[in-house]
């Protein structure tokens, strides 16, 4: 074979994504429940959903986010288990160790995926189709599968690590991106949801190639001032470095209202409810801080920021919640129209984990986490306006 | 209606029933006591926040007039305190009652009686009778344990269960869990399992003599108590209580027997420096023979301390929430307490050499 032929040209990104990850680990933990339909998840008696689901038991149609009552339906011979997010967190790590023995240019996304800059020439020299061949190897060795995109962009890579899975390694050279995602429904894209796919539907637009051909004019009426960068995007063209990012120095929510909320019912509630969030991503992370801060911006768009550091690392939604509702009484009261509110923590270091008797309903809730996890990838993708919940539209209770 | 009793009669009536005053706002009827007089001469006081009601009989009452009223119950409770000791007398007339004690006189507005709840009735299904003292004992043993939070409506009862001569009681937060177990005197013949809800049963013990039997009785929704003239009826607790049987570990790596009083001392002080919910941390060694507990405090300093102890089996190091093991080891009494460890991730067992019936499990604290 000639060499020239096959050469990669240009940058070339990977993005690995753990197959099934929870549900792997507990099969590799636990040699019996390799082989058996496995679902990590909340009680299937009670109200839990399903946070990953074993390949075995994705046959029978469970899937992840799905209510536990209704995947123990589908598969009622499944071995639930509950999750471990701390020994979920030692294999992202030394996943993510195996990529940094290859490149220092590693970004996780998230616990159980991340993108490797891996360009000839850039750190080592090696031809990316065999280096990802490597990492999926190595990973392998863990006990646990991968599948693997490789491109020369991250968006593409995204698409087509999830395109031949589990255990699939896809690459789309250098000059076949466009070919690669045209087929693709406009779904595949991330940052488009189903409002978006909606929308472009409704124009005609449902495959990326149609998307990627989309004048400037016709993707800002139908995508707004995203609507130019997606159209790249789905043509194949990204240029967003792979950005290592930094531990963590804060987590935090906000959420926007349409209209401004003054009631004590509705302040109240928001700020429990992004408690809650900044919560269960602490436990995701394994982290716990001192500091907790509140932002309010007011009908007027001035905006207060108060923090208070308490004694004792918490990650706790409770302890968190009480905090902040101190914090609100000090900047807010009832009848004061509020635009936004946003709860952070920092100041964070490892948690002494009190732990628990009885295994039921405890333990972040995985389903939280995933959403908060997407509805913060929105965010940082398109802006705060982006994704809303449903109770700044209609004024309905959260649950 | 209008009837007489002596002051200290009603003041010791109206700590009973007050108990069970509602702090709601919303419903201004649940903050009045109900006062019943019969033509049979039978005086009753009752209260109730919808969750708990209570009702006591006055023994010595001259009933001149028989009917009945809602008077403000915490206004009532203050005013006849603050009177004399001598007879009291309520006259309710219209809507206004007037309470007198020898030359002192009260006038107040009544509450509309027909909107009081009526007292619960209950067929009770089983019904057990227990010394008020054992009850008492045991309560004192696992309500420490008892779950505050009210997301779990089960954890904030107790489970009690009465088994021919034995009554058990078992609490868990599910970050510890006790269990209690005590003789009754004469048996019972009936036999009783039930999650009563913690705060009645303190209530109970907390009014109740010594010396008196309790009848408990259990209908399908309902947790009725009688003693002496009072009678106390809850809601039941829904939903199953955890299997605490399989929590217990079967084993154990590392037993330690070290004198009580010592070892809470010693934690007390050491726990000075695990402020808030920094862990106490315990590390076991069986070649000398001793127990450290240490404590560290973020940017604040830290404490240490060893005492002796007999050890047996392997070296260990756990940390335990101070203030659990706190409550675990004042719950053992005795002169020494045995604690038996799996590992620093499995819960330790407080057990009392003197009293095999006493149980107390308690979660580590993971360190990292």
């Amino acid at each position: 074979m000639n060499e020239d032929a096959t050469r990669w040209i240009g940058r070339a990104v990977i993005h690995l994504d753990m197959d099934a990850f929870f549900a792997a680990v507990e099969q590799l933990d636990d040699p019996e429940l390799r082989g058996r339909p496995v679902i990590v998840g909340g009680d299937p008696k009670g109200r839990g959903v399903v946070s990953t689901a074993s390949y075995e038991a994705r046959t029978f149609g469970v899937r992840s986010a799905m209510p536990s009552a209704r995947a123990a339906a589908l598969c009622p011979d499944a071995v639930w288990v509950r999750p471990r997010f701390e020994r979920y967190k030692e294999l992202s790590d030394a996943v993510r160790r195996i990529l940094e023995a290859e490149t220092p240019h590693v970004e996780p996304a998230s616990i159980d995926e991340a993108y490797a800059d891996i360009t000839p020439g850039r750190h080592g020299g090696e031809d990316p189709v065999a280096l990802a061949g490597r990492i999926q190897g190595r990973v392998g060795a863990l006990g646990v599968t991968c599948s693997i995109g490789v491109s020369t962009s991250k968006t593409v890579s995204k698409i087509a690590s999830d395109h031949d899975k589990p255990h699939g390694l896809t690459v789309v050279r250098p000059g076949e991106e466009a070919a690669f995602l045209a087929p693709m429904p406009v779904s595949a894209l991330p940052g488009i949801g189903s409002v978006s796919a909606e929308r472009l539907a409704k124009a005609g637009v449902t495959t990326l190639g149609a998307l990627a051909a989309l004048d400037e004019h016709t993707a800002r009426t139908l995508l707004g001032s995203h609507g130019i960068g997606a159209v790249q995007r789905a043509a194949g063209i990204d240029e967003r470095p792979v950005a290592p990012r930094g531990d963590a120095k804060s987590i935090s929510n906000e959420r926007t209202f349409t209209t401004d909320v003054r009631s004590a019912e509705e302040v109240r509630g928001a700020v429990s409810a992004l408690s809650r969030k900044v919560a269960t991503r602490l436990d995701r992370a394994a982290l716990a801080g001192r500091t907790v801060t509140l932002k309010v911006r007011y009908g007027d768009f001035t905006t207060r920021t108060v923090r208070r550091t308490i004694p004792v690392a918490t990650s706790d939604a409770r302890e968190i919640g009480d905090v902040v509702l101190e914090l609100l009484g000090t900047v807010w009261s009832p009848g004061i129209g509020v635009r936004l509110l946003g709860v952070g923590m920092s100041g964070f270091e490892s948690p002494a984990h009190q732990l628990e008797l009885l295994a039921e309903d405890t333990g972040p809730d995985p389903q939280r986490a995933k959403l908060a996890r997407s509805v913060e990838a929105v965010r940082e993708r398109f802006g705060d306006g982006a994704i809303r919940s449903g109770r700044s539209f209609d004024g309905r209770r959260m649950p | 209606m209008k009837f007489s009793v002596s002051r200290g009669e009603l003041v010791d009536a109206l700590g009973v029933v007050g108990r069970g005053l509602s702090s709601r706002s919303t419903l201004p009827i649940l903050s009045g006591i109900l006062m019943s007089a019969d033509s049979s001469g039978e005086v009753t006081l009752q209260a109730t926040d919808l969750e708990v009601s209570i009702k006591e009989t006055l023994s010595l009452a001259g009933v001149e007039r028989p009917g009945a009223a809602v008077l403000p119950g915490k206004l009532l409770g203050d005013i006849v305190r603050s009177l004399p000791e001598a007879a009291v007398t309520i006259d309710v007339d219209g809507e206004m009652a007037a309470i007198t004690c020898l030359q002192s006189s009260f006038a107040l507005r009544v509450l509309p009686h027909e909107d009081f709840p009526k007292f619960p009735h209950v067929e009770s299904e089983t019904m057990v009778s227990l010394p008020a003292g054992t009850a008492k004992e045991t309560i004192k043993h696992v309500s420490k344990a008892v779950s505050r939070d009210e997301t779990r409506p089960v954890l904030t009862g107790i489970l009690v269960t009465v088994e021919g001569p034995q009554i058990k009681m078992v609490a868990t937060d599910s970050y510890r869990l006790a269990v209690k177990e005590s003789e009754i005197e004469g048996g019972c013949a009936e036999k009783l399992e039930v999650v009563i809800p913690a705060k009645v049963l303190e209530e109970v013990a907390r009014v109740s003599g010594g010396n008196e039997d309790i009848s408990l009785g259990v209908a399908e929704n309902q947790i009725v108590f009688s003693f002496g003239r009072t009678v106390f009826v809850t809601r039941r607790i829904d939903g199953a209580f955890p299997n605490y049987r399989q929590l217990i570990p079967k084993e154990s790596e590392t037993k330690v027997s070290v004198a009580r009083e010592e070892l809470i001392a010693a934690v007390k002080r050491v726990s000075l420096l695990a402020q808030h919910n920094t862990p106490l941390r315990i590390t076991v060694r069986a070649e000398d023979q001793t127990v450290s507990l240490s404590a560290t405090s973020h940017e604040v300093g830290d404490a240490s301390e060893d005492l002796m102890a007999t050890v047996e089996g392997k070296d260990v190091e756990i940390a335990f929430n101070h203030v659990f093991l706190l409550d675990g080891l004042a719950a053992a009494g005795g002169e020494t307490v045995d604690i038996d460890i799996v590992s620093p991730l499995k819960p330790g067992v407080i057990t009392s050499p003197r009293d095999d019936g006493f149980l107390y499990l308690l979660m580590p604290v993971r360190l990292n």
